[in-house]
C-alpha cells in the first residue's frame, strides 16, 4: 500500500511503464485527484441503464 | 489598393479579385509573404514559411487563370495551414519536439482538397504542442502572440492561424477542433472559426489527438470565407471511416436569408455562468442585435455540462494517452511539462471512468437534442475571460478551464461557430459561439452572417 498520494500515483505509473518521480507526482497529484474525484461521481449517479452513445449517432439524428 | 488593404480583403473578395484580374496570385503571396517577413518576428504564428513554393503555386495559378481555367471562388488565394496537417515535402512538426524532422511523403485530404482547389500555401502556423492545450504557448518553438497585445495568448490550439488572420497574413486558415482548438483562437484573436459537425469533414493525415472528438474546420475573417471553405474541405472520404458518408454540398447557398423567423436558444445553466461582466454584456449585446433582426429567443435548459466538461477531459486525455503511450514511455522528456502531464494524467483513468465518460456523453447529446428541438440555434459567450497572458498556466478545472463553454459540443459532436461580437473593457475581442444541429452549418453559418452584416465587428484591424 502507498504511503502518500504521490507515492500511489507513482506506483500506478509504473505499471503502464512510466517514469514519474516525486516532483512530478506531486504536480499532477492536484489535477488527478479533482477529475478521479469527479469521475468516481459518474459510477455513483449514473443510472445503471445509461448506455453509451450508439454508433453514427449524429448521421441518425440528422435523417 | 495599398498592401495592408490586400492582405485585409476577405478570402471571396480575393479570389473575386484575382478572377477578374486585378490582382495576380504571384502579387497577393508575394504581399502576404512581405508581411510575414515583416511582423512575424512579433507573433510567431508561423513554423515554417513556405515562400519559394508559395510563388510557384501561385505563378501556376495566375497562369491557369489567365488560361480561363478556373478551379473555384478561392483560387490563387493565400492559405496557412495548422503544422498538424500533412504536407507532401513540407516539415510537419504538429508542434513537437518528437516530430521535428518529420515530413510526410503524402499530403493529408483535406490539404489535397485545398491544393485541387487551388489555394496557395504560405506555411505552416504553430500551434499548442500536439494540439494537447488552449495556449499555443509552445515550449519548443516558442509562443505565439495575439495581434491584438502582444503579452497575451493567441488562444489554442490553433494559435498561429488565428493570429495570422488577425494580423492579415494569410486569407484562410483551416484548423482542428478537439474542445475548442478552432473556437478558443477565433475568438481570442477576433477572427472567425467553425467547429463542423463530427465526420463531416475527413481527419486523414492530420495527427490525432483524440479519436472521439477531432474535428477539422475552416477559420477566416468572414462568415462567407467559413463556407467557401468548407465547400472546399468537407465531404466523404473513403479512406477515412470516421467520415461521413454525406454528399458535398453548398454551404453558402443561405448565407444572406437573414435571421428572421429564427429561434435561439439561450441556454439558463453553465453557458453565462462566470463569465466576465464585460464579455456577458457584449454577447447578450449581439443576442439582442439578433432579435432585431427578426430572431425569437427562448431560454433552454442545458443541466449537466459540468459533467460535460469532465467527461470530455477524461475521454481526451484516455485517447490522447492511448496515442502517445509509446513515446511518452520511451521519449517522456522530449514533451512540454503540461502536455507530459497531460498525457501521464491520461495513463492512469481507469477503463471504467472511460466508459463512464461515454455513458455521460450520451446524456449530453440528449440534452442537446432537446434544447434544439426548442431552438433552431444555441447562442452562448465563447470565452469566459479575455485572453491568458503569455507563460500564464491553463486550467482543465470545469470552473475555470478557458474552453469550458465550448468542450459541450464537442462533448455532443455537434457544429458550433465563434465570431467577433465586440470587445472587452481591455480592448481584447470577444467571440459569440453559435450551435447548431448536426450537419447543419449552413442555417449556422445564415445566423451567423445575419449578425456579421448588421455588425462592423470583424472589420476592426489589431494595432500591430
Amino acid at each position: 500500500m502507498a504511503e502518500t498520494p504521490e507515492q500511489d500515483l507513482i506506483a500506478q505509473a509504473r505499471q503502464r511503464g512510466l517514469t514519474l518521480d516525486e516532483e512530478r507526482a506531486a504536480a499532477l497529484r492536484p489535477l488527478a485527484g479533482s477529475l478521479f474525484g469527479r469521475l468516481a461521481r459518474f459510477g455513483e449517479t449514473l443510472p445503471r441503464d445509461a448506455p453509451p452513445p450508439p454508433p453514427g449517432v449524429l448521421e441518425n439524428r440528422a435523417q | 489598393m495599398s498592401d495592408d488593404d490586400l492582405c485585409f480583403l476577405s478570402a471571396s473578395e480575393l479570389g473575386r479579385r484575382i478572377a477578374r484580374r486585378e490582382s495576380s496570385p504571384v502579387e497577393v503571396a508575394r504581399v502576404c509573404l512581405a508581411r510575414i517577413e515583416r511582423l512575424d518576428a512579433k507573433l510567431n504564428a508561423f513554423l515554417t514559411v513556405t515562400a519559394d513554393r508559395a510563388l510557384v503555386e501561385a505563378a501556376a495559378a495566375g497562369r491557369e487563370i489567365a488560361a480561363g481555367k478556373s478551379r473555384g471562388p478561392l483560387h490563387g488565394v493565400p492559405l496557412a495551414l495548422k503544422d498538424l496537417f500533412d504536407t507532401a515535402g513540407v516539415r510537419t512538426t504538429a508542434g513537437s519536439k518528437i516530430l521535428a524532422d518529420n515530413v510526410p511523403a503524402r499530403d493529408a485530404a483535406v490539404v489535397g482538397r485545398l491544393r485541387a482547389a487551388g489555394l496557395v500555401l504560405l506555411g505552416k502556423t504553430n500551434l499548442h504542442e500536439f494540439a494537447f492545450g488552449t495556449t499555443s504557448d509552445n515550449p519548443h518553438y516558442g509562443p505565439a502572440r495575439n495581434p491584438w497585445d502582444l503579452e497575451r495568448s493567441p488562444g489554442g490550439s490553433s494559435g498561429g492561424s488565428a493570429a495570422a488572420l488577425a494580423a492579415g497574413l494569410c486569407a484562410v486558415s483551416p484548423g482542428t477542433d478537439t474542445g475548442g482548438s478552432i473556437r478558443i483562437p477565433a475568438g481570442a484573436c477576433g477572427v472567425a472559426g467553425l467547429k463542423p459537425t463530427l465526420g463531416r469533414v475527413s481527419r486523414r493525415g492530420v495527427t490525432p489527438l483524440a479519436w472521439s472528438f477531432d474535428t477539422v474546420g475552416p477559420m477566416a475573417r468572414t462568415v462567407e470565407d467559413l463556407a467557401l471553405l468548407l465547400n472546399v474541405i468537407a465531404g466523404p472520404d473513403a479512406q477515412d471511416e470516421w467520415c461521413a458518408a454525406r454528399p458535398a454540398e453548398d454551404f453558402t447557398r443561405s448565407l444572406d436569408a437573414g435571421a428572421r423567423g429564427l429561434t435561439l436558444g439561450v441556454p439558463r445553466e453553465w453557458f453565462f455562468e462566470g463569465v466576465e461582466p464585460g464579455i456577458e454584456a457584449v454577447v447578450r449585446g449581439a443576442i439582442a442585435v439578433l432579435e432585431r433582426e427578426g430572431s425569437r429567443r427562448v431560454d433552454v435548459a442545458m443541466p449537466g455540462m459540468a459533467d460535460a466538461h469532465t467527461a470530455h477531459h477524461a475521454i481526451l486525455a484516455s485517447e490522447a494517452a492511448a496515442f502517445h503511450g509509446a513515446w511518452l514511455r520511451e521519449r517522456p522528456d522530449d514533451y512540454g511539462s503540461d502536455v507530459r502531464r497531460g498525457l501521464e494524467l491520461g495513463q492512469l483513468i481507469a477503463a471504467v471512468d472511460y466508459v463512464n465518460a461515454r455513458r455521460v456523453q450520451a446524456i449530453v447529446q440528449a440534452t442537446f437534442r432537446a434544447a434544439l428541438g426548442e431552438a433552431d440555434v444555441l447562442v452562448t459567450p465563447c470565452l469566459p475571460q479575455a485572453p491568458l497572458r503569455v507563460g500564464e498556466p491553463m486550467s482543465r478545472e470545469p470552473a475555470a478551464a478557458w474552453n469550458r463553454l465550448l468542450t459541450p459540443a464537442n462533448v455532443a459532436g455537434y457544429p458550433a461557430i465563434s465570431l467577433p461580437c465586440g470587445f472587452d473593457g481591455a480592448g481584447m475581442p470577444v467571440g459569440l459561439q453559435i450551435i447548431g444541429r448536426p450537419f447543419e452549418e449552413a442555417l449556422v453559418f445564415r445566423v451567423a452572417r445575419a449578425y456579421e452584416r448588421a455588425t462592423e465587428w470583424g472589420k476592426r484591424r489589431p494595432p500591430i
